[in-house]
């Protein structure tokens, strides 16, 4: 065993010591294990970044015959960038949800998900075999449904992880085809030498991984578990949609991204941008604030996943990274003003999350307001923030690619980001700026440092110096250097237009109040619930129906003839052992009880009769003997 | 004189002696009437002891016999004792053990 294997198997295997010891120790053991994790994960990123490109590293875990399967890991750069984040990320999880979830019951359960899910994550970026890769994927499945569904008492949580749980499944049963069709193409599990075969993977195949990670990912036809995955806790939302699961399928395409035929990429393409569009559409008609924040993460998700598909994984990277920070903060800004306004609402009534009852003055929550701009701002991609550059590195790479459908991209990115802007700005102004409500005490109690420690890192991490020190120049540090020019007319186009589009739109949502009609196609989603419904829910309860009524009609009505038949027949058997086996017996006792009763007739029991027979005989006899 | 007398004394005993053991529902009376067929049979050894005049075998037995008798006469009255004290009665058709319980 190699040294980098001890290191990256203590990574992944980090959190599952933290849920171990959690069951004992309880308290604070959750946070501290991913405080580890992260300076470990940061030791690893520096070591490696210093000194090789790409590890891999292995164990035998189990054997077939001659043929065996690895547990191996493959780090290359894409993981090395990830494996940070992720746990920077989950870190800052641990340490709000400290605060956030201070009175909740079942705590260690929903400490031990949090470390399950990272634990997942982990094991996934640093994966090189698919079938690892397939278990680490099904455990953030498993975690995803554990943790969307910890509010047990909510029905709707319960149903929300259960979507979760069923669209995931259907994607991963075409995950799991494609992955042993793969293994039936390159006689191997192994990521590293699939991807060095440098053989395209056949068109059925591709397509059955791209439907594979739709669902994972909440791309287009399979997205809306993603909104309803709203019932979680807020934290277990930052995390979901900022560092692990839904990154996940764009994670793996991007890993995969060197052998997929170009059909699957222009599929991902079209599918993604969609998906932006889409998702940024359904935004704006939103009223639950978290569920404004999904639609915008869905439509995030469709940016990279096209950026994969134009063949430009690095971008769909660093508009992962980027938006994994802000996109986290703003879970968590918004979970932390959650939490701030139900302390201080004027009746148990009011739905904190309903952006028609919000008007919070942002001046009583100062920290959180100032932070959530932030995130918001980066959201919108204005300059001197990360979404900035990395929506101005998606654009490049749109602008300068040979794809066929790159400009059908560029454009659906620039429509995207300008309905983004719009959606961040009205989510802003209604739930800060509407000061016509009188639903909330202005009493202030933020100044908790474990809601603003988090806070305060992650908008940090959500201006332009993690991408690189020029705030006009997306080249990314950890990138190999490419000749990377975005043409100046972007970047003054972009640095100028989505300010003042900015502007513009506080101005018109400032200026009126929330429109209460909104377009029902968009606030439902494009009604995919109801479309699933239809096409699966409902063919799948007629066909147990079906089955219900055959089973009830002639599997139960065989069963009861044979019943009816069995009982029929042992009474037919007793009533011939009553009166022919126990009738002969019966008869026999009874002759002989009579036989004997004709007998018995003599024997009065007075010793005179006795001896008045034995007279009668003797005289018989006598007489006999005489004569 | 005759000994067919005797003989026919000796009959009327017996059946005297029979019908009170068959008929008599004390137990005194049933030993009387065994003791009457007892006496029936000494009286007929006398009798027939006319056939052998040279001797007198047949009156010695009987003395004998009387002896003996008087000895069972007691260990009738004995067992009569013993039943009355087990059963409260001499009543023969009162005790009825050898029948089935009915």
């Amino acid at each position: 065993m190699s040294q980098s294997f001890i290191l990256v198997s203590l990574i992944c295997c980090l959190p599952f010591a933290g849920m171990l010891m959690n069951l004992w120790l309880r308290k604070y053991v959750a946070y501290t294990s991913t405080f580890f994790l992260f300076i470990i994960n940061i030791l690893v990123f520096y070591f490696i970044n210093q000194h090789e490109t790409q590890i891999e590293t292995s164990l035998i875990w189990f054997k077939l015959q001659s043929f065996s399967i690895e547990l191996n890991y493959y780090i290359n750069r894409d993981s090395i960038l990830l494996l940070p984040v992720v746990s920077i990320i989950s870190f800052l999880v641990h340490v709000f949800s400290i605060g956030y979830m201070a009175y909740e019951k079942s705590l260690s359960r929903y400490f031990n998900g949090l470390l399950f899910f990272t634990a997942s994550m982990l094991l996934f970026v640093c994966a090189g075999n698919l079938i690892v890769i397939f278990l680490a994927w099904e455990c953030l499945g498993l975690a995803s449904y554990l943790l969307i569904g910890f509010y047990r008492e909510k029905t709707e949580a319960g149903f929300a992880a259960l979507k979760a749980m069923l669209l995931n499944r259907f994607s991963d049963l075409l995950l799991l085809s494609a992955i042993i069709l793969m293994f039936a193409y390159y006689q191997s599990f192994n990521l590293k030498e699939i991807i060095d075969s440098q053989q395209t993977l056949p068109q059925l195949v591709g397509w059955m991984l791209l439907l594979g990670v739709l669902a994972k990912s909440a791309q287009f036809p399979l997205m809306n578990w993603l909104p309803s995955a709203m019932t979680g806790p807020s934290p277990v939302s930052a995390l979901i949609h900022a560092a692990t699961m839904v990154i996940a399928g764009v994670y793996l395409m991007i890993r995969l991204s060197p052998i997929l035929p170009l059909s699957v990429l222009h599929g991902l393409t079209t599918i993604g941008s969609l998906t932006a569009l889409l998702g940024a559409l359904a935004a704006t008609q939103q009223f639950d604030v978290k569920k404004i924040l999904a639609y915008s993460t869905i439509s995030q998700l469709g940016l990279m996943m096209a950026a994969v598909g134009i063949a430009s994984p690095q971008a769909a990277m660093l508009h992962m990274i980027s938006h994994a920070f802000f996109k986290a903060g703003l879970f968590l800004g918004v979970g932390a003003l959650i939490h701030h306004l139900e302390e201080n609402r004027v009746n148990k009534e009011i739905n904190v999350q309903d952006i028609r009852n919000l008007g919070a003055p942002y001046k009583s929550y100062p920290y959180t307001f100032y932070t959530i701009l932030i995130f918001s701002l980066a959201l919108c991609g204005i300059p001197f923030t990360s979404g900035f550059l990395s929506k101005e590195y998606l654009l490049t790479q749109a602008w300068n690619s040979k794809n066929s459908l790159s400009i059908f991209y560029f454009v659906f990115i620039i429509l995207t980001s300008t309905i983004t802007v719009i959606y961040t700005t009205r989510l802003i102004v209604y739930t800060f700026f509407n000061k016509s409500k009188e639903n909330f005490n202005s009493a202030s109690s933020e100044k908790k440092p474990v809601f603003l420690f988090p806070l305060i890192a992650l908008s940090i991490a959500s201006f332009w110096w993690i991408i690189n020190f020029n705030p006009f120049h997306a080249d990314f540090y950890f990138f190999s250097k490419t000749t990377f020019t975005t043409p100046v007319w972007l970047t003054i186009g972009s640095t100028l237009f989505f300010p003042v589009l900015f502007f513009l739109a506080f101005r018109y949502f400032n200026s009126r109040d929330i429109s209460n009609s909104p377009n029902q196609l968009l606030l439902q989603g494009f009604a995919l619930d109801n479309l699933q419904q239809k096409l699966f829910v409902q063919p799948t309860l007629f066909i147990g129906n079906l089955f219900l009524s055959i089973e009830k009609k002639w599997i139960d009505g065989f069963i009861h003839v044979m019943a009816f038949a069995t009982v029929l027949f042992s009474h037919i058997i007793s009533f011939l052992d009553y009166w022919l086996v126990d009738g002969l017996v019966r008869m026999t006792y009874k002759a002989s009880y009579t036989l004997g009763g004709w007998v018995r007739v003599s024997r009065s029991g007075y010793v005179q009769h006795y001896l008045f027979w034995f007279l009668f005989t003797a005289v018989l006899f006598i007489i006999w003997v005489l004569f | 004189m005759n000994p067919t007398y005797l003989i026919y004394t000796a009959i009327v005993l017996v059946a005297i002696g029979t019908a009170l053991v068959l008929t008599r529902k004390s137990l005194l009376f049933i030993l009387i009437g065994i003791e009457l067929i007892l006496n029936a049979v000494n009286l007929n050894l006398v009798a027939f002891n006319h056939l052998y005049p040279q001797n007198v075998n047949g009156q010695t037995t009987t003395l004998f016999i009387m002896a003996i008798a008087i000895c069972e006469t007691a260990c009738g009255i004995a067992i009569m004792i013993q039943v009355a004290r087990q059963y409260k009665t001499i009543t023969p058709s009162s005790i009825q053990d050898l029948k089935e319980q009915a």
